[in-house]
């Protein structure tokens, strides 16, 4: 049985890796915008939609990230984290029965990952998220000894 | 909120979430297929795979057959030029015509089958020969001459050409009893009723279907081989009506275009139950200085009209493609003094209904 302060450790470091990902991707979309929209035009399941899923995206993950950083949202943003994460995976499936050919864009260093490499990465935050939300404390109100 | 009701979240959002993302795709499959505001659609690239330096410019597309292109060109115009699959210069010999008396202006030369047609825009008179030998003869004279025409078969031809009243129809000739039928009304008049009119003719002999493709509005026409209409296409972009000016010049009778028109749909090639169309819009998901070295296609499936995807042809030095035909699972185009060979992309050949 894990303590209750692993379980809080644990859930602080998986909301500051949410958190530095987050306003990494969503400030490297927002400073490329124009690069990034094109790049969603391109995506064969996206370009319909690419006008505004290009604000969207980025704007969903910064405001998740902030809400990570309140202890009375952090409940809530972790879910939120989950299904976006959730989201991207899904996309990246359809996409590998597509092509490889169709350019990521994730934003910033995070584009220079293959998509196979994308995949696991996806995968490993979903999973981060989830565990997260199985650990939060039912009466998070309650201070660490 | 306690752990069960946690994974009940969990469990409800997953499922929400993926049937979202698949949601999303069928539906976007759906709008770029039918109900295409612009959008294009990239996926596999065409690759190219050889290039051969023709020497000059003006050389146009006779026709392809397995794997040999045939080129003619404007500044030779009875010469025809046999290129093989490896862009090779295989054969290369001048037309005999029979009838040097009649007042040809330009010249061209068609391959179909294992026969050679020359035609003249401005004389209304047809010959035809084996190709093997050179020698073409004769075979049809009408009253109006073919402004631009297609080889149905052996002894049928379909064809564009002006009426009296100046304007484009579309006709069919039996070669062989010198009988034509016009069919009226399946050019649709927007301005002039001419220049408006204007398009590319194409014929595929495996599906049998003649189409007619605009240059200056997004729609083609698609008819059996006795040019009954089958459908009327549009393809993606959004100029339903030609954007041209015409100045009529009452003292001579002739018609002239005021302003450069809008040129909708270059160049074009249809094989099988692909329509292939160079075209000169910049779609609303394109980044501008892609446009700048290179030519779109866009792929459509004639059995229904539908958009399948696009690709790039790119620029050679400042050249842009001029012309192309397709056969197979390879593009040949000419990009000023290049002729070029493009291996199309996955996505383009799965979408023939007859494996190439």
């Amino acid at each position: 049985m894990l303590t209750y302060k692993l379980k809080y450790y644990f859930i602080s470091t998986v909301s500051l890796l949410f958190i530095m990902l987050f306003v990494y991707a969503g400030a490297s979309k927002l400073i490329d915008y124009e690069n990034f929209r094109v790049q969603l035009g391109q995506s064969p399941i996206l370009s319909y939609y690419a006008d505004w899923i290009a604000w969207a995206v980025p704007a969903f993950e910064i405001a998740i990230a902030l809400l990570l950083s309140f202890p009375r949202t952090k409940l809530c943003a972790l879910f939120a984290s989950y299904i976006l994460m959730l989201l991207f995976t899904a996309y990246i499936f359809i996409i590998l029965n597509f092509s490889e050919s169709i350019p990521c864009s994730c934003g910033g260093i995070l584009e220079k990952m293959g998509w196979d490499e994308h995949l696991i990465f996806n995968i490993a935050f979903v999973i981060m998220a989830f565990v997260a939300i199985v650990f939060y404390p039912v009466n998070p109100k309650i201070k660490l000894p | 909120m306690n752990l069960k009701s946690r994974l009940i979240w969990i469990a409800l959002s997953t499922v929400v979430s993926i049937g979202a993302i698949i949601l999303l795709h069928i539906q976007s499959d759906k709008k770029i297929h039918t109900d295409n505001n612009f959008t294009r659609r990239f996926m596999h690239k065409a690759v190219l795979e050889r290039e051969q330096d023709l020497g000059r410019g003006s050389y146009y597309f006779a026709g392809v057959q397995h794997g040999t292109v045939f080129l003619a060109s404007q500044s030779a115009p009875l010469q025809l030029s046999l290129y093989d699959s490896l862009l090779d210069l295989k054969n290369r010999f001048m037309t005999q015509i029979d009838r040097k008396d009649l007042p040809f202006q330009t010249v061209q030369l068609k391959v179909a089958g294992t026969e050679l047609y020359v035609v003249d825009p401005t004389i209304p008179a047809l010959f035809k020969g084996p190709v093997n030998t050179g020698k073409v003869n004769l075979k049809w004279q009408g009253e109006l001459p073919l402004q631009r025409c297609v080889v149905i078969d052996s002894s049928h031809i379909a064809y564009s050409f002006i009426n009296d009243q100046v304007e484009s129809e579309l006709g069919l000739a039996n070669l062989n009893d010198n009988e034509s039928t016009v069919n009226e009304g399946l050019l649709q008049k927007q301005v002039d009723g001419l220049f408006d009119s204007d398009g590319a003719l194409h014929f595929d002999p495996v599906l049998g279907k003649i189409v007619f493709l605009y240059h200056y509005r997004n729609q083609f026409i698609v008819t059996d081989t006795k040019l009954s209409l089958l459908y009327r296409g549009k393809t993606i972009d959004t100029n339903t009506v030609a954007k041209i000016q015409v100045a009529e010049l009452k003292e001579r009778a002739q018609k002239k275009l005021a302003t450069p028109p809008l040129l909708v749909n270059m160049a074009s090639a249809v094989y099988r139950n692909l329509l292939f169309i160079r075209s000169g819009l910049k779609s609303r998901n394109e980044p501008l200085d892609l446009w700048k070295v290179a030519s779109v296609i866009d792929v459509y499936d004639l059995q229904n009209g539908h958009y399948v995807a696009s690709f790039y042809v790119y620029d050679i030095g400042n050249e842009k493609l001029q012309s192309f035909v397709v056969e197979g699972r390879y593009l040949y185009g000419i990009i000023g003094k290049q002729l070029v060979k493009y291996k199309l992309g996955r996505d383009v050949v799965r979408a023939y209904t007859t494996r190439p």
